[in-house]
């Protein structure tokens, strides 16, 4: 039988949900990689007719690329908070343990000037830290951004997929089908990106 | 840190290590996870060191809600000083780990996870379905000490029974036996401290039916690799501390 526990989450855990979200990205990003691959087969079959749509294949396999080196940086800088949150967490312990030591030695105490001086190295620290992680959690934003940023040019391209589809009679259905995949993995990806940003926006407030 | 799907039929068995990021003299480890619809377990989740990208890792394959139960084969620091962060990440889990570590292994904090404490004869979890066994493996080499068998899988994880010290960028499976127990040879015989002990868990051992056997270091072994293991460290003299030509190499 398993008890419930109700404690606040800690920030590491939150950090990791950010990653975990963030790294289905990843996934997504491989399939507008297929989409790119089978518009490319799609463009061939269709011969003369096809060769508009090369660029906008790149466009999506460009917007593939970028989102994926984006998510893997990311991911990096989560794993990276979550150490820093650790350390402060460890940190927090430390000075609550020599707030109870030099209560304990008393401030006539042989030690306590040194004893007080580790308490304050230490409260130091811990600040240092916290600036830190504020600043590891601004980075994380500026990148969630990039990647909103990156999927900017996606209506553009599902667009001109559309306008091109409609001129190649024989293929038309197809093409929008890549159309179609581009705009709903987009959509997806967004989402994912909103619900990161909330979480951080959290973390932000916790720090 | 790497992580690589051992096993997917009906549960999966997931193996996470070869932190290249992980500070040089700590000793790499491997940390294992089988999930099982929605419920997930950790063996050895590591030490504090690793558990930043462990918790990353194990939340793309589950959800941090579903991780209702953890392992740890014996005290050491590499296997479960981890503990204190688990506690706050899943503090509703249950840590199942032998009896006679409760009080030492408490030090690395542990005020909520529940501590289900393993019989020296071993004992069991039944993962909504899936039956895992603990299997004991007493002085190889802790004094309380356990794997875990998996006989719908046919994986065993073996704890620090066939570690080997290897890079970080080491592959995840032995692939050349012979070469391999140059990398095995030293632990076995200095961390492993008695041949009787050796042959009771090679005994018991040898009556599984194994296909894969994952240590916490180094590769793990598949199909014939797992019967040359047992050969070979059957044939293995361990305990050495005391042999004053081992001593002199070491030094």
């Amino acid at each position: 039988m398993q008890k419930d526990v109700e404690i606040t989450t800690p920030n590491f855990v939150t950090a990791a949900t950010v990653a975990a979200q963030l790294h289905q990205i990843l996934s997504m990003g491989e399939q507008l990689q297929m989409t790119a691959l089978n518009a490319a087969i799609i463009s061939a079959r269709a011969g003369e007719q096809g060769k508009t749509f090369g660029p906008l294949t790149d466009g999506i396999n460009t917007l593939a690329k970028n989102i994926q080196t984006l998510v893997l940086d990311i991911d990096n800088k989560s794993v990276g908070f979550s150490r820093k949150s650790i350390m402060e967490m460890n940190h927090q312990r430390q000075q609550e343990a020599f707030n109870k030591a030099c209560n304990l030695h008393g401030e006539d105490g042989p030690n306590h000037n040194k004893i007080s001086i580790l308490r304050d190295k230490i409260l130091t620290d811990r600040n240092n830290i916290q600036q830190e992680l504020l600043g590891n959690l601004s980075e994380m934003g500026h990148l969630m951004k990039e990647i909103s940023t990156s999927l900017r040019p996606t209506d553009y391209l599902v667009a001109n997929c559309r306008i091109e589809a409609s001129h190649i009679t024989d293929f038309c259905g197809a093409f929008n089908d890549v159309a179609e995949m581009v705009a709903s993995t987009s959509k997806q990806i967004s989402e994912n990106i909103k619900k990161s940003n909330s979480l951080l926006i959290q973390l932000q407030e916790t720090v | 840190m790497k992580d690589s799907l051992l096993y997917d039929n009906g549960h999966k068995w997931i193996v996470f290590g070869r932190d290249e990021d992980k500070p040089e003299k700590i000793i790499d480890t491997n940390q294992y996870m089988v999930i099982n619809g929605k419920r997930a377990f950790i063996m050895d989740p590591g030490g504090i060191e690793v558990f930043p990208p462990m918790l990353a890792f194990v939340t793309r394959h589950a959800d941090i809600d579903n991780i209702t139960d953890i392992f740890a084969s014996h005290q050491d620091p590499d296997i479960i000083s981890s503990l204190g962060l688990w506690d706050k990440a899943i503090p509703n889990a249950r840590l199942h780990a032998p009896w006679i570590w409760e009080g030492f292994i408490r030090h690395f904090g542990c005020d909520n996870i529940t501590y289900v404490s393993i019989a020296d004869e071993g004992g069991g979890i039944d993962l909504d379905g899936t039956k895992l066994e603990f299997i004991p493996a007493h002085y190889l080499h802790a004094s309380g000490n356990f794997n875990v068998y998996d006989p719908k899988a046919k994986i065993l994880m073996s704890g620090d029974i066939g570690a080997a010290l290897e890079s970080a960028g080491a592959p995840f499976f032995v692939e050349d036996f012979d070469e391999h127990t140059k990398k095995m040879e030293y632990f076995h015989r200095r961390w492993m401290p008695s041949n009787d002990a050796k042959k009771h868990w090679i005994d018991r051992i040898r009556k599984l039916d194994i296909d894969i056997m994952a240590p916490q270091h180094g590769r793990l072994f598949k199909g014939d690799d797992v019967k040359r293991f047992l050969d070979w460290f059957e044939a293995l003299d361990v305990g050495c501390a005391n042999d004053q030509e081992e001593v002199r190499k070491s030094a």
